[in-house]
């Protein structure tokens, strides 16, 4: 024992925060602890009380955004539904025959990851929220990626299938859009569906037609 | 006023605060959580590099704008300075050249503290491509930044002890920054666990199968399909796992045995959702829960 303590190493004395650093520490620490439960409170997914909100926003934001603490840590992974599924990107230019641009394509891991959330940014958003400026900058990024200034841009969602159901099934386009610039700006047009463009025709009805 | 009479006191709140937050430390702990959230960082940051400009480059596919409208009040971004791709280059290499600071310990407190800056100004950035793994790193690394982190297994104390000078002693700083490690790791627990409970998925036992169908995550619906039971006993031993993290690491008695479960299930929870580096993240977590003080009044 004696050896092994006269080879210790000598270590440097602790140096011990003095009462009045100690003091402002814990001010510090309780600050942010009530910031912490605040930014968890506030960023559910079943969002958040007005009070809180706005507590959280004029004390807190200023300085837990910035640093990227204004986090809820909700990290639920899937309920199963839709939007939970993995999300794809395609670029091809406008109207040509060309091979599409498919994002992530073959790439894999956390790098394929960000891309799906790219893609589900703009179909969870949808092209009327605020999925729309997205899927705008994305087609703006796509011009010089694929030598045009008019691009067709869209979104797939993966098939997720039940367990008690048949395995094969395709792919839904959940989004599409037509972005393009026009002289220095550029415009993103929405392709609908194609129920809701086509003009509905009623079929004449009986009385209808013999009343002419 | 003995001394006797001083330990035979109930432990107030005060105490205990006093006790878990002040209480000196010692600093490997917080080297071994440096070298591995260095290491997250560089995994994170490589997952960045190859489409960097096709995102952030002067005609990238997040134009600054719109990432400046997604972002919340507040939020900054130093890469909103950029306007080249020399530039964008310069901030994200600066970002790697940090976490590679952090792995081997050189300036690690202030390569901590470049870390945090620099990684959330490239989430803010592009803050939709942003996942779990990401808002834990930022995590560790202000928590990093807290403590004295190049105290121990780090180049910091090589060039400290050939200028003659001794190792640090346990410190009441590392106390402070493997407490918020553990703060935190509980809290991003709880809420993860609150988010999951919120879904059918996660009581009806069939989230392990939608998780199984994501990309990125260990397929096991052949498995799944020949037992309904196993689904379910994945799904609800995930949540139950996660429960007993949040509120395990906080009793002394089981504290090191929770973590050190931590250390195995987190990786492969990370797998089954589909999110590795999630999983490794945790893990990092768990390592501060492991070696952290024992002393915590509870």
């Amino acid at each position: 024992m004696a050896r092994a303590a006269k080879n210790a190493t000598p270590r440097s004395p602790a140096t011990e925060p003095g009462e009045a650093v100690r003091a402002g520490v814990t001010v510090a620490l309780a600050a942010y602890l009530v910031g912490l439960v605040l930014a968890i409170a506030t960023n559910s997914l079943s969002g958040s009380s007005a009070l809180l909100g706005t507590v959280k926003s004029r004390l807190f934001s200023p300085l837990l955004v910035p640093a990227w603490l204004d986090l809820g840590y909700d990290h639920r992974f899937t309920y199963g539904l839709d939007e939970d599924a993995d999300h794809e990107l395609e670029l091809v230019p406008h109207g040509g025959a060309a091979e599409p641009l498919q994002l992530p394509g073959a790439v894999a891991g956390e790098r394929a990851a960000r891309w799906r959330r790219l893609a589900r940014t703009i179909a969870v958003g949808g092209l009327d929220g605020d999925g729309s400026p997205v899927a705008a900058g994305v087609g703006r990024g796509g011009f010089a990626r694929l030598g045009t200034t008019d691009v067709d841009l869209r979104v797939f969602r993966l098939p997720q299938p039940e367990r008690t159901a048949a395995a094969d099934a395709a792919a839904e386009q959940v989004v599409a859009a037509r972005i393009r610039r026009v002289a220095d700006d550029v415009q993103l047009i929405r392709e609908e569906p194609r129920g809701e463009v086509a003009p509905l025709v009623r079929q004449p009805s009986a009385a209808a037609e013999g009343s002419r | 006023m003995n001394g006797g009479e001083s330990t035979a006191r109930p432990s107030t709140v005060g105490d205990t605060w006093m006790r878990f937050w002040f209480s000196p430390a010692p600093v490997r702990p917080l080297a071994i959580i440096r070298i591995l959230t260095g290491i997250l960082g560089l995994l994170l940051a490589w997952s960045y590099a190859d489409d960097l400009q096709a995102w952030f480059g002067p005609a990238g596919m997040i134009p600054r704008d719109v990432a400046a409208e997604w972002r919340p009040r507040w939020g900054v971004s130093l890469y909103d300075a950029a306007t080249t791709s020399a530039s964008v280059t310069a901030l994200f290499a600066a970002t790697v050249v940090a976490f590679s600071c952090l792995v081997v310990g050189l300036g690690s407190r202030l390569a901590a503290v470049a870390g945090a800056v620099l990684w959330a100004s490239l989430l803010h950035r592009g803050p939709m491509l942003a996942g779990p793994a990401d808002d834990c790193l930022s995590v560790l690394l202000w928590c990093l930044a807290v403590g004295p982190c190049g105290g121990d297994l780090a180049l910091d104390r090589m060039l400290a002890a050939r200028a003659g000078r001794a190792p640090p002693a346990a410190t009441p700083w590392a106390s402070v920054a493997l407490g918020l490690l553990r703060v935190h790791a509980s809290a991003i627990v709880l809420a993860a666990v609150l988010a999951q409970l919120k879904g059918d998925a996660w009581w009806n036992g069939t989230a392990a199968w939608w998780l199984a169908s994501r990309a990125g995550a260990v397929d096991l619906r052949e498995a799944y399909l020949g037992s309904e039971y196993l689904m379910n006993l994945v799904s609800h031993a995930i949540v139950a796992f996660e429960i007993l993290f949040a509120v395990g690491i906080w009793f002394t008695p089981v504290r090191r045995t929770v973590a050190a479960v931590g250390l195995v299930a987190w990786p492969l929870i990370g797998l089954l959702a589909g999110e590795p580096l999630w999983g490794a993240a945790m893990a990092i977590f768990a390592v501060a829960a492991l070696l952290g003080k024992p002393d915590t009044g509870t």
